[in-house]
């Protein structure tokens, strides 16, 4: 082919085109400070930049049911009580400044702090608390159950809220702090549409006006929600507690862990919450990045047996249970396979709730597994399914952890044949009660240890129900603690329901994982709240 | 060309009704209950608030009900409400495509024009250097997996070097502009706020260049080698002959000629884009209709998952109609057919 001058030009002109292009893109441009630092929309303030996988379904706190909700709704409502963020097990005041609780544990008598105003600059009253209460109960939406135990709520005069319960209920405080059982200003939410009648759940038109707006007397403002992208807010200057330390908190969605580390690197976000154990150990050595572990409330169990799927041998020989929960090596499970990111939780009651002191968490005992096994009537070992969700929760990776309880009943004979599942194949199968033998998970829905004794331990337990445990003494138990004002009698029974798990073998307590925390130098005060999970309002930043 | 049009707008309605009875049926016959995932497992266990969701959201229905009404529902321009999300899933679509549209036409940009120029330059140095490094550039983008790609990016261009800012459409200093086509680029001029127009560019820089390389390297090679056969045929050779200039030759006769079976993969791109879009969208925290899909099926979200997919096919019909009208603009041939 011949070429004249020309067209090598031409091809010199189209090189240049597209290296350019190339270029452009690979180079920084000409002053990319400027484009970065100097933001000509806002003034710079004390801003926290948090990042987040958010699972936000809604900002109304009495629709809402999801994990970044407990940190989000907290920010901008405040509740009756809180937690005590270093003892889960403590009911602390909060909106309410004292309460009594009548003889027979039924009738509940708030008295509302004074001088607590709402964003919109109204005084809360007793109004807006009972107003609050009874619209999350007939919402029926998902935190609804909370209330499931709730006779009436009235508020005879401005400052007092009296609630009353159809049977006794010791966790009735904590439940109180939970963030869905939010106040907000009943004034400003009725003109939005908001009603706490019965039907409230056919009539109620709020809950997109409250994804907007926030409508609470919390530390923080709601300046904006763009789902999937971040959520903004700017400090409450009238807090009644003070304003917060830092002048606006913007939490950005971002899913990626690589990518919440790189931010987290480079200073462009404060916090980075989904860090994993490996992730952090990474981060360990950069001298502008804290990494702390802290004790997590959530657990990983393997529970026996489904009801539905109706296996004669887990279902009926204890032994055969008992055998495999002496068969796992829980040591090596946390120490190595964990790298000891994890505790060892006895039961599902988790370390640092009420009672879980009180029972010694099985070891691994091979010869007593085998002689278990022997006596159940498997001296030649046994095929078993067990089915998990092929995910990763709390930062503990399920597939990981099956192969090595795999490995471990191999050695008494137990031929374990694993099965993951997607998650949202696996939950309604296993609350069907379909699944012989499962990995599964639990975090508590508040901070009182009758959450875990309530869905696992009594014969109408929703979780022991599903694996047809039946044990009539932990119901009588669970009754007792219930109506059981002092806290260390309370304990001694959960102690007893606990033991009962332990020897009736349907519930392995296994792995109570760590929280990582992760984040910026010029973070304090950041420590992981068990009921909320991040409480902004407690975070200090350095300019 | 107004027959083509209409045949088009035809087989779009067919196309969309495809599309809707299939997805409802893979949606809905894949085990598995989005209120698993919305509902706390204690709520699953209230009949109460289980039977109230139900309600809510049509799942008490049998399957060719619940799509009769949905599809009545579309024809009145509701696409029904999103269980995870609990608004209009139309609000939904609404917020999250514009950016997707901007992350698309920053890659198609990169995509068409990368992929043409390089694709001549390949031809025209066939097998000699500049080829053989179009062709390696162009076996890279379509070999390597584009979250890959986008992690490594971000790891040199952001972690590493500070050079590009990190994921997200701006960075957190920055205030978005007042919504009114939902490009930010296009807004921030609107409101004029050039902060924002050159923030949000260079936001969109690695990301565009990620999502494009892969079909930059497609368009690449089939551009490449449409030249190729130009180059030795009777026209070129007869305009040569005939004394033409080299860069006539090339304008005139051998790029448009070229670019005939090459329109079709640009066409084909736009669905490439809407795909890789998922995964780029998701390293890159960019809030799009890619990452709202990824956040739909997980959760089961039916009317979600329906409204992405129909509007995904939307576009990819339009964008083959596009190419189809763009055909009969560069070949005179089907013109006058």
């Amino acid at each position: 082919m011949k070429k004249n001058q020309t067209s090598r030009w031409t091809i010199w002109l189209a090189i240049v085109a597209v290296l350019s292009i190339i270029l452009s893109a690979c180079a920084p441009v000409a002053t990319p400070v400027s484009l970065t630092e100097q933001p000509v929309s806002q003034p710079v303030e004390k801003q926290l930049v948090v990042a987040r996988d958010m699972d936000l379904d809604t900002l109304d706190p009495h629709h809402a049911w999801s994990g970044t909700g407990q940190i989000v709704i907290k920010a901008m409502y405040d509740q009756l009580t809180n937690i005590d963020p270093n003892d889960p097990s403590k009911v602390l005041p909060y909106l309410a400044t004292e309460w009594t609780i009548s003889e027979d544990a039924l009738t509940y008598t708030f008295k509302i702090r004074e001088g607590v105003k709402f964003h919109s600059g109204n005084i809360l009253t007793s109004e807006d608390v009972r107003f609050s209460i009874a619209r999350m109960k007939n919402l029926k939406g998902s935190p609804a159950f909370l209330l499931d135990g709730m006779e009436s709520v009235e508020a005879p005069d401005a400052s007092t809220v009296v609630v009353k319960l159809v049977t006794p209920d010791a966790s009735f405080l904590s439940k109180m702090s939970c963030q869905y059982m939010g106040i907000i200003d009943s004034k400003v939410a009725k003109e939005h549409g908001a009603t706490d009648a019965v039907d409230a759940d056919t009539t109620d038109t709020a809950q997109a006006w409250l994804d907007e707006n926030s409508a609470g007397s919390g530390p923080f403002i709601l300046e904006s929600w763009t789902r999937n992208q971040d959520i903004r807010w700017v400090a409450f200057k009238d807090y009644w507690n003070g304003a917060a330390d830092v002048d606006s908190v913007i939490m950005r969605d971002i899913k990626d862990i690589t990518t919440q580390r790189q931010q987290l690197e480079r200073g462009d976000i404060d916090i980075a919450m989904n860090i994993d154990p490996d992730t952090a150990k990474e981060l360990q050595s950069n001298p502008n990045v804290v990494i702390k572990q802290q004790r997590g409330y959530n657990q990983v169990y393997i529970g026996l047996t489904g009801i539905e799927a109706n296996n004669k041998d887990l279902a009926t020989n204890q032994k055969l249970r008992q055998a495999i929960s002496y068969a796992i090596d829980y040591d090596g499970l946390i120490n190595f396979v964990l790298a000891g990111n994890a505790e060892r939780a006895a039961t599902i009651v988790v370390n640092g709730f009420l009672g879980a002191d009180k029972v010694e968490p099985i070891q691994r005992d091979l010869t007593k597994a085998k002689q278990l096994m022997d006596e159940a009537g498997f001296p030649n070992g046994i095929d078993l399914d067990i089915f998990y969700p092929n995910a990763t929760y709390y930062g503990v990776d399920f597939s990981v952890v099956i192969q090595k309880v795999q490995s471990d009943l191999a050695e008494i004979g137990v031929r374990l044949n694993p099965n993951p599942l997607a998650s949202t194949v696996y939950l309604p199968k296993y609350k069907a009660g379909k699944l012989s033998m499962v990995l599964s998970y639990w975090e508590p829905d508040w901070m009182d240890t009758s959450t875990l004794i309530d869905s696992f331990a009594t014969p109408t337990s929703l979780v022991a129900k599903r694996l047809g445990y039946v044990n009539e003494e932990n119901g009588v138990l669970s009754a007792q603690a219930l109506i059981e004002t002092d806290p260390e009698k309370r304990a001694e029974i959960y102690g007893q329901i606990e033991q009962n798990m332990i020897d009736d073998a349907h519930l392995i307590g296994m792995i109570q994982p760590n929280v990582v925390l992760a984040y910026s130098a010029k973070v304090s005060n950041y420590i992981y709240n068990p009921a909320y999970t991040l409480d902004l309002y407690s975070i200090h930043k350095e300019d | 060309m107004g027959s083509v049009v209409i045949r088009r707008l035809f087989t779009l309605i067919f196309t969309l009704i495809g599309a809707s009875i299939l997805t409802f049926v893979i949606s809905h016959t894949i085990p598995g209950d989005p209120l698993a995932a919305i509902l706390g497992e204690r709520a699953m266990n209230n009949p109460e608030i289980v039977a109230n969701y139900k309600a809510r959201w049509g799942l008490d229905r049998s399957l060719p009900e619940q799509y009769g009404i949905y599809m009545l529902n579309i024809l009145k321009g509701d696409m029904g409400q999103s269980i995870s999300s609990q608004r209009p899933v139309l609000d939904d679509l609404k917020q999250y495509f514009p950016a997707t549209i901007e992350l698309a036409l920053g890659s198609l940009t990169v995509t068409v024009f990368g992929g043409l120029v390089l694709g001549v330059i390949a031809a025209l140095y066939h097998a000699r250097w500049p080829d053989h490094l179009v062709r390696l550039i162009a076996l890279w983008g379509s070999s390597m997996p584009v979250f890959w790609l986008a992690l490594v990016a971000l790891q040199i261009f952001y972690a590493k070097t500070g050079w590009f800012p990190g994921p997200g459409r701006l960075d957190s200093s920055f205030t978005p502009p007042p919504t009114v086509t939902g490009l930010f680029v296009i807004d921030g001029m609107i409101s004029g706020d050039w902060g924002v127009v050159k923030n949000a560019l260079y936001h969109l820089v690695l990301p565009s260049l990620v999502l494009g390389w892969y079909e930059l390297g497609l368009i690449a090679r089939t551009m490449r080698s449409a030249m190729l056969e130009t180059m030795t045929a009777d026209y070129v050779r007869t305009a040569r002959g005939k004394g033409l200039k080299e860069k006539l030759v090339l304008f005139r006769h051998m790029m448009p000629n070229a670019m005939l079976p090459t329109i079709t993969v640009i066409g084909l791109a736009v669905g490439g884009l809407m795909a890789g879009a998922v995964m780029t969208e998701t390293v890159f925290a960019w809030p799009g209709i890619g990452r709202y899909a990824v956040d739909a099926s997980e959760l089961l979200d039916f009317p979600a998952i329906m409204g992405v997919t129909l509007l995904i096919a939307t576009v990819f019909v339009v964008a083959n109609l596009l190419v189809d009208l763009a055909y009969s603009f560069l070949d005179p041939r089907i013109r006058t057919e």
